[in-house]
């Protein structure tokens, strides 16, 4: 497996496929084994597909700092480079998809079209509160229930909920005390590899800057407002990313939205044909149609 | 499979297409002049456990068992009907739905991934075989010029011809033109004729299971008996204790002698096949669907057209344009038509939206209102008696939410009696069957018997899903965290459930033929297989 | 990209074992010009079972045969296997 080294530190990554470029970035907490198994196997029989560990996951390295969507942005131009990807596709999901928006606007014309998957999109949306979106999942509801118990988490005033569950899923997992409960994927709910990812997690935040610098919002509204590229927008309905879709809708009226029905944030594993559709349409159509 | 070790089957499971406890009870009881013509259930049922099963919304053959064989609805798994449509703007394209148009994974995967062998004999939807199967895979519904292809591993399909006396595939196999009789009304001498023809078809399939479970003892030996559903549809007159005459003629004898022949057959078959499994082996029955009778037909698209949704095709008489009226889908003339039904087995409406302006259909955002204005049409449908012919309409997001959402029918009708409507271009609307007809009811059965079962009668209904978890339970092994089914715990004994607590496994994994590709050396397939059990993917 | 000869000769093989126990008439050899209905006594329900099997055997999934098996909302009423190879040459690898 190949490694690149981006600000000084070791980024894993692979290619698959033959055609034009496609890059696809996973969110917090998952590996590039998120894209593997569905989207990355059902696209590359048209697109060379680079996928990578994000800095602090998978085989990538975990260093101190440069975990702001705006490094890690960056990081993905540098990664270009060095895998010969002159111009791509670029799909990111969760927080994946704010950083791959901050490399779309670091340089724009490396980028053919950019898709976001319930991205949530800090500049748009500064806090995430418990009861942004009406419904908890029952693993949420029984996460919150077991992590105010044993840690003292209080939920009812936390303004970063998205983090604090992947938090307390870790510190649960590690404990032995996961949740009965399953939502359609379950960070850190299943295998021998739970264990790991959960502690591979906590080392993370417990032992480096990135839960600070994830918080850290990237380039102006207006910025934003101003990227030229054809954009997909696909959140779930009712998923706490969706503010921040809504409001990338408001800022390019030309953007493709997508609501995925009877989803949650993490559609594209459990609903990849949804995805699959979407991006072939989308990556197919002519860029001056969509744009 | 290792010859050296004696290798014994842990579960049996027997599925019976669309059997129902309305038949069961009867064919169990000592009726007078008849006897108990099932003994061998009877015992089944005296000493094991019983449960409703409830289908899937739309209680159809293909959704219905694949939901069975992957645990999870259709709206994820993506079968809903025999026949496959795709709306191409201007046109519609028809094929039929095949095993890989399941998009998710089924038992016989999840139970070859962790080294345990099955044999699937007779299921729909298993063609063509999944490639990556320890064990035998006969599928179902296939005609006999393509069963050899289709069996998996090819060899098995020479071992029958050599090694099952009698084995005849035009025997054993689907007959197309013969099987879409079975929603045709037919003359009393058919009648009789198209029972007799699954006599010898039920045969076939046991002599297989006999030879598979006798000479490879799969882990989970899996066969499936469809003749129950094909003589209810035909039968039911002399099935259904209603509505059997007290004074039968010459016929209603001859009916009811061969159906009764039919069931003691089958319990003959499920007799040999529990027995040569062993008492250790614990053994399922579960169908796809019950039966009920249905009294009146509803000529749905007959009646979109009366509404304006609707306009039929203009025949140009030619033997083409014969075919396709006389063809069991819809044939329309797309520009004029909005909303339509498409098979009658689909038992719903699709509405044709518009995807850009000038296309024909709905536009988008009249969507919502197009939907309660038609549903409204629907509910509104009288039969000559003032009775609603409609009972209820079930949205597509409500009731299939999953990935292939889009695929179902935007709407799926609930008939007054269940049956299945008619799309044939007739009137009046709504008319009076003759006689009543079988036709699928929602609730099938679940029956479990053997070595950990409790003697626990019936108990309450269940989910067509939970087959799966409680088949891989029975086996022994972890049950996937995305399956939606969940093992009964009243079908096994306190002391069973004790010593053999549920373990929940890793997510279900669809690998597609091909997706095993050699662009990664085996350090990087490593590396992918621990960061994919970092997900819960594997275990 | 394999060319359409080259597919004829994959689609020969495949066509050879699917109807390999066939109560098969067609004594000639298979040419382009060959018709599944009119010369090798297909029915429609075959024609699907045939699509199904050359995807398999080349390793395609999805292809978009309607293009193929319809013209102007209509099925076609035969198809040789000279067309068949022609269509797949923009799919086969």
């Amino acid at each position: 497996m190949p490694s690149a080294t981006i600000n000084g530190h070791e980024i894993a990554w692979q290619q698959m496929g033959e055609g034009p470029d496609l890059v696809l970035v996973h969110g917090l907490a998952t590996n590039r084994a998120f894209w593997y198994l569905n989207v990355a196997s059902a696209l590359r029989d048209r697109h060379r597909i680079t996928l990578f560990d994000l800095p602090g996951h998978g085989y990538s390295a975990m260093p101190a700092s440069g975990y702001t969507a705006t490094a890690i942005g960056r990081g993905i131009l540098e990664l270009m480079d060095q895998a010969g990807v002159a111009q791509a596709a670029l799909v990111g999901h969760s927080y994946g998809g704010a950083c791959a928006l901050e490399a779309a606007l670091a340089a724009p014309s490396r980028f053919t079209q950019l898709a976001l998957l319930d991205a949530r999109i800090s500049r748009l949306q500064p806090q995430m509160r418990l009861h942004d979106i009406s419904d908890l999942t029952a693993f949420e509801r029984e996460t919150a229930a077991r992590s105010a118990a044993a840690f003292g988490y209080d939920w009812e005033s936390e303004d970063e909920v998205g983090f604090r569950f992947l938090e307390a899923a870790a510190r649960l997992r590690v404990a032995n005390s996961t949740a009965e409960a399953r939502d359609e994927f379950t960070p850190f709910g299943e295998g021998r590899g739970a264990l790991r990812a959960a502690q591979q997690w906590l080392r993370l935040i417990d032992t480096t800057g990135a839960l600070t610098e994830f918080h850290t919002p990237g380039s102006e509204i207006a910025a934003i407002a101003a990227l030229p590229l054809p954009v997909l927008l696909m959140y779930a309905q009712g998923s706490r990313c969706e503010r921040s879709g809504r409001k990338l809708a408001e800022l390019w009226p030309q953007a493709r939205y997508i609501a995925v029905q009877n989803a949650g944030h993490f559609f594209p594993v459990s609903q990849p044909r949804v995805v699959i559709e979407a991006l072939n349409a989308f990556l197919e159509a002519p860029r001056a149609a969509a744009a | 499979m290792n010859a050296a070790l004696p290798r014994k089957t842990k579960t049996l499971f027997i599925g019976l297409d669309g059997c129902t406890f309305t038949v069961l009870d009867e064919m169990t009881r000592d009726l007078p002049g008849v006897g108990v013509t099932m003994p061998f259930m009877k015992k089944i049922l005296e000493n094991g456990v019983r449960a409703k099963l409830r289908s899937t919304p739309n209680p159809l053959t293909p959704p219905a068992w694949t939901s069975l064989m992957t645990g999870k609805g259709p709206g994820v798994h993506g079968v809903f009907d025999f026949i496959r449509a795709e709306d191409k703007g201007g046109e519609v394209y028809w094929t039929l739905y095949d095993s890989r148009d399941v998009d998710s994974e089924m038992i016989w995967s999840m139970v070859s991934r962790k080294k345990l062998s099955c044999a699937a004999l007779n299921f729909p939807l298993t063609a063509p075989p999944p490639k990556n199967i320890n064990g035998a895979v006969i599928p179902g519904f296939t005609p006999a010029k393509h069963l050899r292809r289709n069996t998996h591993p090819r060899e098995l399909f020479e071992r029958l011809k050599s090694e099952v006396p009698g084995f005849d595939p035009k025997e054993l196999a689907w007959d197309f033109e013969n099987e879409q009789q079975a929603m045709d009304s037919l003359g009393p001498e058919e009648t009789h004729k198209w029972v007799r023809y699954h006599l010898p078809r039920e045969e076939q399939w046991f002599r297989i299971a006999e030879y598979v479970l006798r000479s490879d003892s799969p882990d989970l030996m899996a066969v499936m008996f469809d003749g129950t559903d094909k003589i209810q549809h035909q039968a039911w007159p002399w099935l259904d204790p209603a509505l059997l005459k007290a004074e039968p003629s010459e016929h209603d004898r001859l009916m009811r002698e061969v159906v009764l022949e039919y069931f003691r057959n089958l319990d003959h078959y499920i007799e040999t096949l529990v027995t040569l499994a062993g008492p250790e082996a614990q053994v399922f029955f579960a169908s796809d669907h019950g039966f009920t009778a249905s009294t009146e037909v509803l000529r749905i698209n007959a009646y979109l057209e009366d509404l304006g949704y609707l306009k039929w095709a203009v025949s140009d008489g030619s033997d083409m344009a014969m075919r396709r009226e006389a063809a069991n889908f819809a044939n329309l003339d797309w520009s004029g038509t909005t909303a339509y039904c498409r098979t009658p087995s689909s038992n719903g409406i699709h509405i044709r939206v518009a995807e850009k302006p000038g296309d024909h259909g709905v536009p988008p955002e009249q969507y919502d209102a197009f939907r309660d204005k038609l549903i409204e049409d629907l509910k509104k449908l009288r039969n000559e008696f003032g009775e609603p012919v409609v009972v209820d309409v079930l949205k597509r997001d409500e009731w299939f939410p999953g990935q292939h959402m889009e695929r179902a029918c935007d709407l799926t009708l609930v008939l007054r009696d269940n049956g299945f409507v008619s799309i044939r271009n007739l009137r009046p609307v709504v008319v009076q069957r003759p006689h009543a007809a079988g036709t699928h009811h929602p609730d099938g059965v679940f029956i479990a018997y053997g070595k950990g079962i409790a003697k626990a009668g019936e108990v309450e209904r269940r989910k067509i899903v939970d087959v799966t978890s409680t088949l891989l339970y029975s086996l022994g092994t972890s049950i996937p965290s995305d399956l939606e089914g969940e093992v009964p715990q009243a079908f096994f004994t306190p002391e069973w459930w004790a010593e053999h607590p549920l373990k929940k496994g890793a997510r279900t994994r669809l690998e597609r033929e091909g997706s095993e590709r050699e662009d990664m050396d085996a350090g990087e397939k490593q590396k992918m297989i621990e960061q994919l059990q970092m997900l819960g993917y594997m275990e | 990209m394999a060319s359409s000869d080259e597919i004829l000769v994959k689609l020969t093989a495949t066509l050879k074992d699917f109807t390999q126990d066939w109560d098969n008439e067609f004594e000639g050899e298979y040419q382009r010009d060959t018709k599944l209905l009119g010369d090798l006594g297909f029915e429609s329900i075959d024609i699907i079972q045939f699509i199904v099997a050359i995807e398999e055997d080349l390793g395609l999934f999805k292809t978009p045969f309607d293009k193929l098996l319809m013209k102007d909302g209509r099925y076609v009423d035969d198809l040789s296997l000279g067309q068949l190879a022609d269509f797949l040459v923009a799919y086969v690898k």
